[in-house]
């Protein structure tokens, strides 16, 4: 249900930085996800994944970090609700 | 209770590496190219060559000056600092103005206000990164005063 992350990389600095720690919860299929919720997702070649919601239309979560050099939706394209795993509550 | 998972926030460049030195000095190759210029006598052919040298400098310092300050204003600043540092705009434009005016002309007066908006921008990026700043003057010609981080 509770989950705490621990971030590698500064693709969403300067909201969490490289290092800092993230507790999420469990994104269930009734979970709501808004505009500028912060997830944690898979993707196969980059593995466990955290971005910001930027863009959402029907089932298509368009994620992104803050770095224009970020690896986010850009590169792979929309997410759908069921590939969200964690919507993060807090950074501490 | 929680098992630790470490999860991704990566980029496809190292990103993170920002510095304001690079444009602090382009700015004193802009003044020193000035300098030179303003110094430089006589009006045989060495002294043609030495001034269309210190022309294309100046031009190419004083735009290597306006790109730096851009990418560090585009990529690193973001609206949470910009809120703590709302004069970061005004600083970033006086920066894009100077350093046109500098390539137009060779009035000193220009260019010092470009090494100093620019020292203003170093002081708020490394107040930004929480790292203290000192005035020095720089160990070299033009020996104007620059923003360095305490380290």
């Amino acid at each position: 249900m509770l989950q705490i992350f621990r971030i590698s990389g500064d693709s969403l600095y300067p909201y969490y930085k490289n290092g800092q720690r993230v507790l999420g919860r469990k994104v269930f299929s009734k979970t709501n996800i808004k505009l500028n919720d912060t997830v944690v997702f898979e993707k196969d070649s980059y593995g466990l994944m955290i971005k910001q919601v930027k863009f959402i239309e029907n089932n298509a979560y368009f994620v992104e970090g803050t770095s224009p050099s970020s690896i986010d939706s850009r590169n792979f394209g929309a997410l759908t609700h069921k590939e969200l795993k964690y919507k993060v509550l807090f950074k501490f | 209770m929680f098992k630790l998972k470490e999860v991704k926030a990566h980029c496809d460049v190292p990103c993170g590496i920002y510095d304001p030195i690079v444009a602090q000095i382009a700015a004193l190759s802009v003044l020193r190219m000035i300098d030179l210029m303003h110094a430089a006598e006589g009006h045989d052919v060495d002294y043609h060559n030495s001034m269309a040298r210190y022309v294309a400098v100046k031009e190419s310092e004083a735009i290597k000056c306006k790109e730096e300050i851009r990418i560090i204003w585009g990529d690193f600043i973001k609206p949470p600092q910009i809120a703590e540092n709302p004069e970061i705009h005004t600083i970033v434009h006086n920066i894009m103005m100077l350093g046109g005016a500098v390539k137009q002309h060779t009035s000193r007066d220009k260019a010092m206000e470009l090494l100093s908006e620019v020292n203003k921008f170093t002081e708020i990026f490394w107040k930004i990164k929480g790292v203290k700043t000192k005035v020095a003057k720089s160990p070299y010609a033009p020996n104007e005063d620059v923003v360095y981080p305490v380290l």
